[in-house]
C-alpha cells in the first residue's frame, strides 16, 4: 500500500503531505527531509525509485517540485506508481489550470481534496479525472452558493 | 488561480512569505511567530467561521513545516458540525491531518459522522465516508459498521465506491463486524457494479484477499475477471477512463495482480487466463509510454507468475529484451526486476543479456545495482558462482549504505555455502567477506560458520584441519577486527590445538601469536574471554609448553573486571595447575583389595553384620539413578533398548551413520562456543537423540554385554555379529567385590561418541592420559591414511570426501549451536576429576566387573571412537587374578611392524598402557580406560618376522576392539 505521497520543493520545503499511517511531526520532519536529500542527489539518468527506511520510494520532479510516493516493499509496479504520479499532476493541472507550487501552497486543502479522492486506504481507487473533480467541483459550488 | 486572491489578505500573505523563505531558520521564525498569534486569537468568542477556516489552514501549514499546533485541534473537530459543506470537509480534513488514529478526541465525531453517514445530502455523505475512511479506529469501528454498510447500495456510484473501501478498512481493524459471508457477497456485488469506478474499487478487496491467501474460493470468479480484462482492453470502458489513450492502466494492473494469484500453481485456471494476457502484453507493448510498460512489466510479472506456458514465456522474455535495451534507466530497472522473476522460471533468457546485467552492475544508480545484485543471486549456480561472489565482495567493499551492505552480507554467505567450488575457496571468501563485513557479524553467523568448519573437518580431516590453521595462524599476524579475532581464536583453539597435540613448536608459535593479540587495541572485553579460551585450549594439547606463560596470563586476568573474563581465567588458572600436577604425578600403588580392612569386616561380620551382596548395590545404585540427576547415571542401559532390538536396523543405520550429512540434525553440536567438548567430557546434558546414536550402538564391534564378546576382530567388524549380541546381551552383571565410585553418565560418553564418530576420520590414535580429554595427535594424519586401507568400517568413508564437501555445502538451514558460556564449571570439574582417577587405580580390577557392563550398551564402533587409557600398576600375581576373572579375551595374529621389544615398547606406549612383566618375546601389560575405568589386560607375543600374537582381556569388550584396531592401524 501506499504509506505517504508528498510534495517537497528544492529547496526541502513541503508542500503538503499526506499519510497514510500515523507518523508524528517529528519523525515526518525527519523522513520528509532524508527523502529530499536522496531525491536531489539523483541525476535526472538514474531511474525514478529506490528504498528508503523499509520503503520503496517512487519520485517524479516537476519544475522544482518534487512528488514521492512511499509504499511498502513487497509493491509490485513502481512504474504503474511513477504514472500515478503523473496522472495526480495532470489532475491537479486540470483543476488549477496550469498548476504550480504556488496554487498548492494557496489551495492546500484542495489539493489535499484531489488526493483524498484519488487514493483510499493507501490504495489507487480512482484514476478517472473527471471522477476525481466531481466532488471538488461541489464543494467549489456549494460554496459559492 | 494561483493568485491567491481568494484568500485574506493576512493568509495570503502569511503563505507567500512561507514560499518566499529560502533557508528553514527563516522559515520557523515565520511559522513560530505566526504559532503565538494564533494562540492569542484562540481566546477570542463567537469567531466568525470563515476565520476559523483560516485558522485551520494556517494549522496545517504550521503542522506540515514541523511545528505543534495541537491548541487548534478542537477546533477543526468543531469545524465538522458546520452547516457549509466546504468548512466541513476542511474540518474532516484538519481531522484526518492532524489526530493519530488512537487520538482521544477522535470519540467526539463519532456523533458526527454517524449523522453524517444517514444525512440525505449525498454531498454530505461523500464527505463523511472520505474522513471515515481516514479517522476510523478501533475504538469506534462498530459504532460507523453499519451505517457504512448500508451505503453499499447507496443510489450515487461515488458513495458505493467510497463505501466499499470503507467496508475494507473496517474489516481490516475489525474482522468480527462483518462476517466473511457477507463480506465476500458484498465485494461480489461490487465487482458486479454497472460503474467501472466502483468496480475499480472492489478490485482492491479482491486483490486484499488474495494476497492473504484466501485464493481458493475466488477461483471460480476467474472467468469474471478474465472478461473485465477484456472489455477493459477493448477499449469497453468509457474514455474517460483512459489515461494517454490507455484503457483505464491501473484497472489491467489490478486486474493482472489478481489473475497472477489465482493462476500461480494451477494450470486449469492459467489457462483461462493464456488468452487474455497474450492480448493484453501484445496491446501494451505496441506503446511507446510509460503506462504501456507500467502494464508490459506487469504481464510478465503474470506470466512468471502464473502456470509457465512457453509461447507465453517467449513473448515476456521479448519484452524484456526491450527494457534492458532501453537507454532509459527507470526501463532498465523494470527489466532487471522482471528477467528476476523470469529467471525462476528458466535460467536460459538470462544468457541473452549478460553484457546489459554487467553493464547495469557497473552503472552509476545505486537502485539499478541493488537490483541487478538481487537478479546474481537468483541466477548463481556451480558454474558462475566465482564470479558473481566476487562481483557481490567487490559491492561489499565500496558500498557505504549499511542496508545494502548486510544485504549482500547475507546474499554472500549463502552463496558461498550453498555453491562454493572448494573448502579452500569457501573459507578464502568467508574470511573476505568477514573482513569486509565484520560489522555483520553476531553470534548467528559465527556458529554457523563453526558448524560449517568442524563438519568439514570431520569429514575431510586433518588435512583440513592443517588448512585452516595456516591459514587463520596467517591471520594472525594482522591486525584484526575483534570479530574476526573471535573467530582466529576459535579455529586455532579448537582445531589449531588438535591438529598440533604433538608438536611443541607449533604450539608455541601459536600460543606466541594469541598471546600478543592480548596486547592488541581490542575493542571489547568479551575478545579477551574468547583469547583466553583459546589458550586453555591450546594448553591442553599434549605437546604444550608455555604453562608460565599462560599461567602469567591467568593469573592477570583474574583480576578482570569483566566477570566473563575473570571467570574464565579462574577457572583456566585452576585447570593449567592440574594439568601441570598430572604431567609431574606418580602412581602410587594401592592395595586393591583392600585387606587391611578384612580384620574390621570380620569383626563385623562375627558381630552379625550382612555379608556384602554386590548386586544389591547395584540394584540400588541403579534404581537411585533413575531418579536422580544425569550426572551420576549409575544404571546400566537396558539391555533390549540398546543392542538387542536394534539387530533389523543394523544395515541402514550404519548407512545412515557413515554418510552422516553435516545438515544431519541430531547434532547437538559437537562443541559449544567456547569449544570445550571437544577436550574434555562434556558436562552431561541430556542425550542427544538418535539415528546417530544408535548408529552408534549397533556399530560394528558392539557388544551389550561384556562377558560374551565375540572371539576375533575379524568376526566382530562383520556385521552379521547382530544376532549373537542380542543373546549375549541377556546376559546380567558380574558380581562384583565391592562398591564402586560412581561411574561417569552414559549420556555423556556417547555424546563424546557422537563427538568422535564426528571427528573420525583423524581421531583414530589414543588419548593421553594425564587429561583425560580426547586428542588427536599428529599422527593421525599419517595414520588416517593407512587406517584406511586397513580397517574396513572406514573405507565407506573415504571415496564420499568430496561428496560430503559438497554436501556440507549446500546447507541450507544450519543448526543453531549452543550458545556461549556454559560449560566453564563442567570444564573445570572434568578436569578436576583426573588426580582421582590415578588414586583409584589399583581398584580397576574390581571395578570392571561392576561397571564395565554397563558401560557396554552405549558402545559405538571402537574404531571410530577414542578412548583414553592410564597404565594399571599392578603386579604379575594380581595380572593373573583378573585375567582368570575376565572372560572376554580376544585372540589374534596378525602380520605387524613390531619386531623388537622396543617396537612393542612403542606400541604399549602408545596405547599408553602398563607392561607387567617382559619374558623373552612375551610380554603382558595392564591398564584401564581412563573413563570408564574397566580394566584391559594384553598379552603379546612378537616375533623377528613381524608376526604378532596377541591375546586382549577387557572387561569391556569394545576396549580389546578398540585397541586391537589401533595397533591395526598404526603398527600392521
Amino acid at each position: 500500500m501506499i504509506n505517504f505521497i508528498l510534495m517537497v520543493n528544492k529547496q526541502g520545503q513541503t508542500r503538503l503531505a499526506q499519510y497514510f499511517q500515523f507518523l508524528s511531526v517529528k519523525e515526518r520532519m525527519t523522513l520528509e527531509g532524508e527523502l529530499i536529500r536522496k531525491c536531489l542527489s539523483r541525476s535526472e539518468t538514474q531511474c525514478s525509485f529506490l528504498e528508503h527506511r523499509g520503503y520503496k520510494i517512487i519520485y517524479r520532479r516537476y519544475a522544482s517540485l518534487y512528488f514521492i510516493i512511499g509504499m511498502d516493499l513487497e509493491e509490485e509496479n513502481e512504474m504503474a506508481y511513477l504514472e500515478f504520479i503523473h496522472n495526480l499532476v495532470e489532475t491537479l493541472d486540470k483543476y488549477f489550470e496550469n498548476v504550480c507550487e504556488l496554487d498548492i501552497m494557496f489551495n492546500i486543502e484542495k489539493a489535499h481534496y484531489i488526493l483524498e479522492e484519488m487514493v483510499m486506504n493507501g490504495q489507487i481507487v480512482e484514476t478517472n479525472k473527471t471522477q476525481v473533480l466531481a466532488p471538488i467541483h461541489v464543494l467549489d459550488k456549494a460554496k459559492d452558493e | 488561480m494561483s493568485s491567491g486572491s481568494h484568500l485574506s489578505k493576512e493568509l495570503h500573505d502569511l503563505i507567500k512569505s512561507i514560499g518566499e523563505t529560502r533557508s528553514k531558520q527563516e522559515e520557523d521564525k515565520i511559522i513560530i511567530k505566526e504559532v503565538q498569534q494564533l494562540k492569542t486569537k484562540l481566546n477570542e468568542k463567537n469567531m466568525p467561521q470563515k476565520k476559523v477556516r483560516e485558522m485551520l489552514i494556517k494549522a496545517i501549514y504550521i503542522e506540515m513545516l514541523g511545528h505543534d499546533a495541537s491548541f487548534v485541534h478542537i477546533n477543526a473537530i468543531h469545524l465538522t458540525q458546520s452547516k457549509s459543506l466546504a468548512l466541513k470537509r476542511l474540518g474532516y480534513l484538519c481531522c484526518s491531518l492532524f489526530l493519530d488514529n488512537d487520538s482521544e478526541l477522535l470519540i467526539l465525531l463519532v456523533a458526527t459522522l454517524q449523522k453524517d453517514l444517514t444525512s440525505t445530502n449525498v454531498h454530505i455523505v461523500v464527505n463523511a465516508l472520505t474522513a471515515v475512511g481516514k479517522l476510523i479506529s478501533k475504538t469506534f469501528v462498530n459504532a460507523l459498521t453499519e451505517p457504512v454498510l448500508k451505503l453499499l447500495t447507496h443510489s450515487t456510484d461515488i458513495v458505493r465506491k467510497k463505501a466499499l473501501m470503507v467496508m475494507q478498512i473496517i474489516r481490516q481493524l475489525n474482522q468480527d463486524c462483518i462476517a466473511e459471508q457477507d463480506y465476500d457477497d458484498r465485494i461480489r456485488r461490487g465487482i458486479q457494479d454497472k460503474e467501472p469506478s466502483v468496480m475499480g474499487a472492489a478490485f482492491n478487496l479482491y486483490h486484499e484477499e488474495l494476497k492473504k491467501g484466501a485464493v481458493n474460493k475466488f477461483k471460480p470468479l476467474t472467468g469474471t475477471f478474465v472478461s473485465m480484462l477484456k472489455q477493459i482492453i477493448e477499449h469497453k470502458l468509457h474514455k474517460d477512463y483512459d489515461y494517454h489513450r490507455f484503457p483505464a492502466p491501473w484497472l489491467q494492473i489490478k486486474l493482472l495482480q489478481i489473475l497472477t494469484l489465482l493462476g500461480a500453481n494451477d494450470l486449469k485456471v492459467s489457462e483461462q487466463i493464456y488468452e487474455v494476457l497474450g492480448t493484453t502484453l501484445r496491446r501494451a507493448d505496441d506503446t511507446t509510454i510509460n503506462i504501456g510498460y507500467a502494464v508490459t512489466y506487469q504481464c510478465v510479472k503474470c506470466i512468471s507468475g502464473i502456470y509457465p506456458q512457453q509461447s507465453l514465456l517467449e513473448q515476456a522474455a521479448n519484452s524484456v529484451s526491450r527494457f534492458l535495451k532501453s537507454e532509459n534507466n527507470n526501463l532498465k530497472y523494470l527489466g532487471i526486476n522482471a528477467l528476476t522473476q523470469i529467471v525462476s522460471i528458466s535460467q536460459k533468457y538470462v544468457l541473452e543479456h549478460q553484457m546489459t546485467i554487467v553493464d547495469c552492475l557497473e552503472s552509476n544508480d545505486d537502485t539499478l545495482k541493488k537490483e541487478t545484485l538481487e537478479l546474481l543471486y537468483k541466477m548463481t549456480n556451480e558454474q558462475n558462482c566465482e564470479v558473481i561472489i566476487q562481483k557481490l565482495i567487490h559491492f561489499l567493499k565500496t558500498s557505504s549504505d549499511s542496508n545494502f551492505k548486510k544485504d549482500l552480507f547475507v546474499k554472500i554467505s549463502l552463496l558461498n555455502e550453498k555453491h562454493a567450488p572448494t573448502q579452500e575457496w569457501f573459507i578464502k571468501t568467508a574470511n573476505t567477506l568477514f573482513e569486509y563485513g565484520s560489522e555483520f557479524i553476531d553470534n548467528d553467523v559465527r556458529n554457523n560458520f563453526f558448524k560449517l568448519l568442524i563438519d568439514n573437518f570431520n569429514d575431510i580431516g586433518s588435512e583440513f584441519g592443517v588448512f585452516i590453521t595456516e591459514i587463520y595462524s596467517e591471520l594472525l599476524k594482522n591486525d584484526l577486527q575483534d570479530n574476526i579475532l573471535k573467530i582466529v581464536c576459535w579455529v586455532i583453539g579448537e582445531i589449531g590445538s588438535q591438529i598440533y597435540d604433538q608438536d611443541p613448536n607449533k604450539l608455541n608459535e601459536l600460543t606466541q601469536l594469541i598471546i600478543l593479540k592480548l596486547d592488541s587495541q581490542l575493542e571489547s572485553e568479551t575478545t579477551i574471554s574468547w583469547i583466553l579460551t583459546c589458550l586453555a585450549k591450546l594448553q591442553s594439547a599434549r605437546a604444550f609448553q608455555m604453562f608460565d606463560q599462560t599461567r602469567a596470563i591467568f593469573q592477570k586476568y583474574m583480576q578482570s573486571k569483566n566477570l566473563d573474563c575473570q571467570q574464565r581465567a579462574i577457572d583456566f588458572y585452576t585447570l593449567a595447575k592440574f594439568n601441570a600436577a598430572l604431567k609431574g604425578s606418580q602412581f602410587i600403588t594401592v592395595d586393591p583389595k583392600m585387606q587391611f580392612l578384612d580384620a574390621y569386616v570380620q569383626q563385623e561380620r562375627q558381630r552379625g553384620a550382612q555379608p556384602y551382596n554386590p548386586s544389591l548395590q547395584v540394584k540400588a545404585a541403579a534404581l537411585g539413578s533413575a531418579t536422580e540427576a544425569p550426572s551420576l547415571n549409575f544404571i546400566p542401559y537396558s539391555d533390549t533398548k540398546y543392542g538387542g532390538n536394534k539387530t533389523g536396523t543394523f544395515g541402514t543405520e550404519e548407512n545412515k551413520l557413515t554418510t552422516q550429512n553435516p545438515s544431519a540434525p541430531t547434532i547437538a553440536g559437537p562443541w559449544d562456543d567456547t569449544g570445550y567438548n571437544q577436550k574434555q567430557p562434556p558436562p552431561p546434558k541430556p542425550t542427544i537423540a538418535t539415528p546417530m546414536s544408535i548408529g552408534s550402538t549397533t556399530g560394528i564391534g558392539s557388544n551389550s554385554s561384556g562377558q560374551t564378546t565375540t572371539k576375533t576382530t575379524m568376526q566382530s567388524m562383520g556385521s552379521g555379529q547382530m544376532g549373537l549380541n542380542t543373546n549375549q546381551s541377556q546376559s546380567t552383571y558380574v558380581p562384583s567385590v565391592r562398591p564402586l565410585p560412581p561411574k561417569e553418565d552414559p549420556n555423556l560418553k556417547e555424546k563424546q561418541k557422537l563427538a568422535n564418530q564426528l571427528f573420525a576420520p583423524i581421531s583414530q590414535t589414543q588419548q593421553q592420559p594425564s587429561q583425560s580429554t580426547q586428542k588427536k595427535g599428529i599422527t593421525t594424519m599419517a595414520a588416517s591414511k593407512q587406517m584406511n586401507s586397513n580397517i574396513n568400517t572406514n573405507q565407506p568413508q573415504q571415496p564420499k570426501q568430496t561428496a560430503q564437501v559438497l554436501n556440507l555445502l549446500e546447507i541450507d538451514e544450519p543448526l543453531p549451536i549452543q550458545s556461549s558460556q556454559q560449560p566453564i564449571i563442567g570444564t573445570s570439574q572434568g578436569y578436576v576429576q583426573q588426580p582421582q582417577i590415578i588414586n583409584q587405580k589399583p581398584i580397576i580390577a574390581q571395578q570392571q566387573q561392576l561397571w564395565s557392563q554397563p558401560t557396554a550398551q552405549i558402545q559405538s564402533i571402537p574404531q571410530q571412537q577414542i578412548k583414553s587409557y592410564i597404565p594399571a600398576n599392578i603386579n604379575v600375581d594380581q595380572y593373573e587374578q583378573l585375567w582368570e576373572r575376565n572372560q572376554n579375551i580376544k585372540e589374534i595374529t596378525l602380520q605387524s611392524k613390531i619386531k623388537s621389544e622396543q617396537d612393542f615398547r612403542k606400541m604399549i606406549q602408545t596405547i599408553n598402557i602398563n607392561i607387567i612383566e617382559v619374558i623373552d618375546q612375551e610380554i603382558i601389560c595392564a591398564g584401564a580406560n581412563a573413563e570408564s575405568k574397566s580394566c584391559v589386560l594384553l598379552y603379546g607375543s612378537y616375533s623377528l618376522n613381524g608376526s604378532l600374537e596377541l591375546k586382549i582381556n577387557s572387561t569391556d569388550p569394545k576396549d580389546a576392539e578398540y585397541i586391537l584396531a589401533l595397533i591395526k592401524r598404526q603398527f600392521c
